[in-house]
């Protein structure tokens, strides 16, 4: 920030500079020429108006430029800011991962093993021990859940490679079907039959990010609803919308939606959103989102298409 | 069948290592890549459950790479905390036979012996 400053006051250093010089080269040219009375009035009235014309005018767009230069460094700080943010996240949630799975792994191992023994005793013990070692897988899978949400976040990938969106799409929404009937949720595609929609990127991150927004929308609906996944080509850009008439979100969470970390929830890490937007990133998209109270929620990828 | 466990884990070598033995087989275990390096030279394993980052000096895709290149002919399961399409493809292409991801369940143990003793 200290450098930023020094550069704003050269910047205006040399506008002022470039401004009074253009004043003198004006005077200068007054001054050569021969003035009748008339023009000797007007060269006062000139020098003055070129004075302190150039003066407020060097003031308003010194100021002007001061200030569009600070709000640029504002958010170039803003955005290393946050990219330093998550690239701690990023390191944070491989090595809590990795240092929760592999214990994990003895741990459910060990549980299996003692669970095999307790069925070949008999009576009260048995199923005491049985119900404990059921108990203890239970939380192995538990902690299992929580550490992919981690690993999904931190694990971008290199992989670019071409592929249509419609069977992947269908697909999902087929999968989701066993889930959502159960829960009076109806799911549909929108896209026209004939719009072919070829990406370039990995599509497992794609899926990944369609499964986070899914989840949300499921738990927004929790007496039904609808979900909609509607699909339109613009010129070189598909716009995908993810739609449900779920509950909705508040104004003051729809600032925090992409934070990590940050969920209104009992049960969850917080990263869903944040993975929504990193694996858009990843595609070269961007990601909105509206909602209403009460009414629903949409979130809106704009992706750019591969020709 | 003779199998060996690499893996820096000794908890998860020792809980795995029970469960082989109490199935007849027999079981040898290492906790970094020398001592893995050392018993395959002096052993013909049937079996290798090999863990993909092992340690930061040498990882168990270094060690896969090593096996091949004696011409180990064992069947290798590689075991890894976060199991992806890429690093899945990349083992398998390495010379792996299967992948398990980590906290994995005797269930996939038992997969992996029935398949290696039928190829056998």
């Amino acid at each position: 920030m200290k450098k930023a400053g020094h550069r704003h006051t050269l910047i205006f250093i040399l506008w002022a500079a470039a401004v009074y010089l253009f004043y003198f080269l004006q005077l200068r040219t007054i001054e050569f020429y021969e003035y009748s009375q008339k023009a000797a009035l007007s060269k006062h009235f000139l020098r003055d108006f070129y004075f302190y014309g150039s003066f407020a005018t060097t003031v308003i767009f010194g100021v002007l430029l001061l200030w569009f230069f600070m709000c640029a460094e504002r958010r170039v700080y803003s955005e290393r800011l946050k990219n330093h943010r998550i690239t701690v996240l990023e390191k944070f949630s491989s090595h809590i991962a990795h240092e929760i799975r592999n214990p994990l792994t003895s741990l459910s191992l060990n549980a299996e093993l003692v669970g095999q023994s307790a069925d070949q005793l008999e009576g009260p013990r048995a199923e005491e021990l049985q119900k404990l070692t059921g108990d203890i897988i239970n939380d192995v899978a538990r902690l299992t859940e929580a550490t992919e949400h981690y690993l999904d976040f931190r694990n971008k990938s290199n992989r670019n490679e071409t592929f249509e969106i419609r069977p992947l799409l269908e697909h999902l929404i087929e999968e989701m079907h066993s889930e959502a009937e159960p829960k009076s949720i109806h799911v549909l595609l929108k896209l026209h039959p004939q719009t072919s929609v070829i990406l370039r990127g990995n599509s497992d991150r794609f899926l990944l990010a369609m499964k986070c927004l899914i989840k949300n929308a499921v738990e927004a609906m929790p007496q039904g609803g609808f979900l909609v996944f509607e699909g339109v080509r613009r010129f070189r850009k598909f716009i995908l919308r993810i739609k449900d008439t779920g509950v909705g979100i508040t104004h003051d969470n729809m600032e925090r939606l992409f934070e990590p970390f940050f969920t209104t929830k009992l049960k969850g890490v917080g990263l869903g959103l944040c993975l929504v937007k990193q694996v858009s990133e990843e595609f070269g998209a961007a990601v909105r989102v509206k909602s209403t109270l009460g009414k629903g929620t949409a979130f809106q990828i704009t992706f750019p298409l591969v020709k | 069948m003779k199998i060996l466990i690499v893996d820096d884990e000794k908890a998860l070598c020792d809980s795995l290592s029970l469960y082989l033995k109490k199935r007849g087989h027999e079981v040898v275990t290492a906790q970094d890549f020398k001592t893995a390096d050392e018993a395959l030279l002096i052993n013909k394993f049937d079996l290798i459950f090999l863990d993909y980052r092992l340690s930061s000096q040498h990882t168990g895709r270094d060690l896969l790479i090593h096996a091949r290149k004696l011409n180990v002919a064992s069947s290798i399961a590689m075991m890894s905390a976060y199991k992806t399409r890429d690093n899945s493809l990349e083992m398998i292409n390495l010379g792996a036979q299967f992948y398990l991801s980590k906290p994995f369940k005797l269930v996939e143990i038992d997969r992996i012996l029935e398949q290696v003793s039928e190829s056998s």
